[in-house]
């Protein structure tokens, strides 16, 4: 690749990887557990109570649990091995956020380009008194970013610091 | 036409209640048109119940008819002081209220039915939030038109006393030709009718093709339902037995359902976009096409994200292009929400680019970072696996060698074309621009100003996390576009320079 022709050489330019990242709250995992869980033994019902029906093939139920196990594998990796990846790092202009072991994603989102911030906070993330901070931006959904599993003081920390150089940033508003 | 007064909420034009009648008839067979199967399988059902059917179907006629002038008599909408005003609802109200400075665009639409009854459909657009989209469905054209001018005024004055940006002058409005307020709109392309049916030729003639197998599956299914039911035959089992004999007779039909597809593209291709017209009003461009639904939209600069250029081999060879151009939304757009400007020569092209991005659009120097070639091993796999499912279920219907014949040459056509995806698969860069491009056998080409992205994303799949690849994901504000497998550090780099000028342009989104 060659990058003589810009402004700026590429090489000078700030680098998203050498940022310190910051993991998120250890207890997390616990409540992603419990919500997996929750789905896991709905699914597990069915399964099993499709064993006790006469009009059921014999090999249905066999299969859906088979199927469903080996996706309660698969999650199961992904939790434990993703947990770990799950970080968020704050640079002066922009929000890092990375996650996911299977998918390894990492957004960036300027914080110029934020429209609105919320704190959130589920009827599960209650018992562990965890919330989640969403940045919006004016993209598809899949453009915002989501950190979930913060402490309450973390995640207005943050809200804080992403207002003030938002509203620094475009002053119009 | 200035002295209408908007202070009082009015209805719409009388006309309304047919068109809304008509409309919402429409929409309630649509919704319940598997009822007309109920015939095929109760054989006498007629000579029973005739007078009751006949009788059930005037009542609900006129439930639904009473039903529409209701909701005509509730549809009222005003100009106050501030906003825009409109209140609707049978039986669940509601109230919409539009600042003039929410208003983003107008449009004026006229479709067969309004063109009929002379009234106008009339939408204010709004931008993003998705919440309150107004759509009035019939208004005399001279007061859409004056209702127009009256809005586009407002806001103009909220946009001069809040002086907020006085140099975006580019988010001045979009004015209606036949508004007398700005008479500076100068044609920019008029498509003509030759053109026009080269669009049609040059134009996805699978589109057609799938649209007429669609409607003979359909034809099929009902047809051999209604004789099975009728004579008792196993019509299929009898059908399937003689195919291979019949094989000239498939080519035969293969060939028929090319060339009606193709005629059916020409011809859907000519309706959509019959007298195209493009003019430029004020930084803006007004498109205007269609037979009988007359679709009238406005390309706002400010609100332009991605600049989509379409071509293939037939177009190449009639020298047209077509352009679909995203305008910032809160969803991802449909193909169906971009503005689509077909039929537009090489120099109409340049000159949109040019004034759209005050830039020459050959003349981009772009830094290209191409998709390795692991991608195709991706596609390959998918194609695998569509491929295995095809020939499963294949195995289980109808096996012979002409089934696997078929699949072996999709197989094939499939991989041709995951090659020459790979090969022009890649995206471009330089201080102020992004290309991307993509295609098989055609080629899409996408400009983005690198200000207008939102975020930037990389996402690694297992198999990427271990072999040094990435896909970046750049999001704009109407969809995100991927690159899929580029080199991790030239991913890296890509992401590094796309945040450095996003954060140092003062250069808004919109």
């Amino acid at each position: 690749m060659k990058f003589e022709n810009l402004e700026v050489p590429i090489a000078d330019l700030p680098d998203f990887k050498s940022v310190h990242l910051q993991p998120v709250e250890k207890r997390y995992k616990k409540l992603i557990w419990l919500n997996e869980a929750s789905v896991f033994i709905v699914l597990y019902g069915i399964g099993i109570s499709s064993l006790f029906f006469e009009k059921i093939p014999h090999w249905l139920p066999f299969v859906i649990l088979g199927i469903v196990s080996l996706v309660l594998i698969l999650r199961g990796i992904e939790i434990e091995k993703g947990f770990r990846l799950k970080k968020f790092g704050i640079r002066q202009f922009d929000m890092i956020y990375q996650s996911g072991f299977f998918y390894f994603t990492e957004i960036v989102v300027p914080y110029k380009r934020i429209q609105h911030v919320e704190i959130k906070q589920g009827p599960l993330s209650r018992l562990f008194s965890l919330y989640s901070l969403k940045l919006y931006t004016a993209g598809a959904s899949s453009g915002d970013l989501v950190i979930d599993g913060l402490e309450q003081s973390t995640a207005q920390k943050l809200k804080a610091k992403v207002l003030e150089k938002t509203t620094v940033g475009d002053g119009a508003y | 036409m200035e002295h209408i007064d908007f202070s009082t909420p009015r209805l719409q034009s009388f006309n309304g209640i047919f068109l809304i009648f008509f409309t919402d008839l429409v929409k309630r067979v649509r919704q319940n048109i598997y009822i007309l199967a109920i015939p095929f399988f109760q054989n006498n059902l007629f000579q029973n119940y005739g007078t009751y059917i006949y009788i059930g179907i005037g009542v609900l006629v006129g439930l639904q008819f009473l039903f529409s002038f209701l909701s005509y008599k509730k549809f009222k909408f005003s100009i106050q002081e501030d906003a825009f005003h409109l209140d609707k609802g049978v039986i669940k109200l509601s109230h919409i209220e539009i600042p003039f400075e929410r208003i983003q665009n107008i449009n004026l639409q006229q479709n067969i039915l309004q063109r009929f009854l002379n009234v106008v459909g009339f939408e204010i657009e709004t931008a993003g939030e998705g919440v309150a989209e107004v759509n009035i469905k019939a208004l005399d054209k001279s007061f859409a038109n004056a209702l127009k001018t009256k809005l586009i005024e407002e806001k103009l004055k909220t946009e001069s006393t809040e002086a907020v940006s006085s140099e975006t002058d580019d988010i001045s409005f979009g004015t209606h030709k036949k508004s007398s307020s700005y008479s500076d709109t100068s044609l920019l392309f008029q498509l003509d009718f030759i053109s026009l049916l080269k669009v049609g030729i040059s134009s996805n003639l699978f589109k057609g093709v799938g649209l007429l197998l669609a409607f003979f599956a359909y034809l099929y299914n009902f047809v051999m339902d209604f004789l099975t039911k009728i004579y008792d035959l196993n019509l299929e089992d009898d059908f399937k037995n003689r195919i291979p004999e019949t094989i000239s007779f498939v080519i035969i039909l293969a060939f028929a359902v090319l060339i009606f597809g193709f005629l059916i593209t020409i011809l859907t291709t000519v309706f959509k976009y019959y007298n195209l017209k493009i003019q430029k009003s004020q930084n803006n461009y007004e498109v205007e096409y269609g037979l009988f639904k007359r679709v009238n939209k406005v390309i706002k600069k400010s609100k332009t994200q991605i600049f989509e250029i379409k071509s293939n081999p037939v177009k190449k060879v009639f020298d047209i292009r077509s352009v679909h151009v995203s305008q910032a939304s809160s969803n991802q757009l449909t193909e169906k929400q971009k503005i689509s400007l077909v039929g537009l020569s090489v120099s109409n092209l340049k000159l949109l680019f040019e004034s759209l991005f005050q830039k020459q659009l050959y003349e981009q120097d772009y830094i290209l970072i191409r998709s390795q070639n692991r991608l195709f091993i991706r596609y390959f796999y998918k194609n695998l696996m569509i491929i295995i499912i095809l020939a499963i279920l294949s195995y289980f219907f109808y096996f012979n060698w002409v089934s696997m014949l078929t699949l072996a040459s999709v197989f094939g056509a499939m991989i041709m074309m995951s090659y020459l995806k790979v090969k022009k698969s890649n995206i471009g860069f330089n201080d102020d621009l992004i290309s991307i491009r993509k295609g098989s056998i055609d080629t899409r080409f996408q400009v983005i100003e690198i200000h207008k992205l939102q975020s930037v994303r990389l996402r690694r799949n297992i198999v990427q996390q271990y072999n040094g690849h990435a896909d970046v994901v750049v999001e704009t504000a109407s969809g995100s576009i991927s690159i899929d497998y580029l080199q991790l550090d030239s991913a890296i780099q890509l992401l590094n320079f796309f945040m450095y000028k996003v954060e140092s342009s003062d250069k808004d989104w919109i």
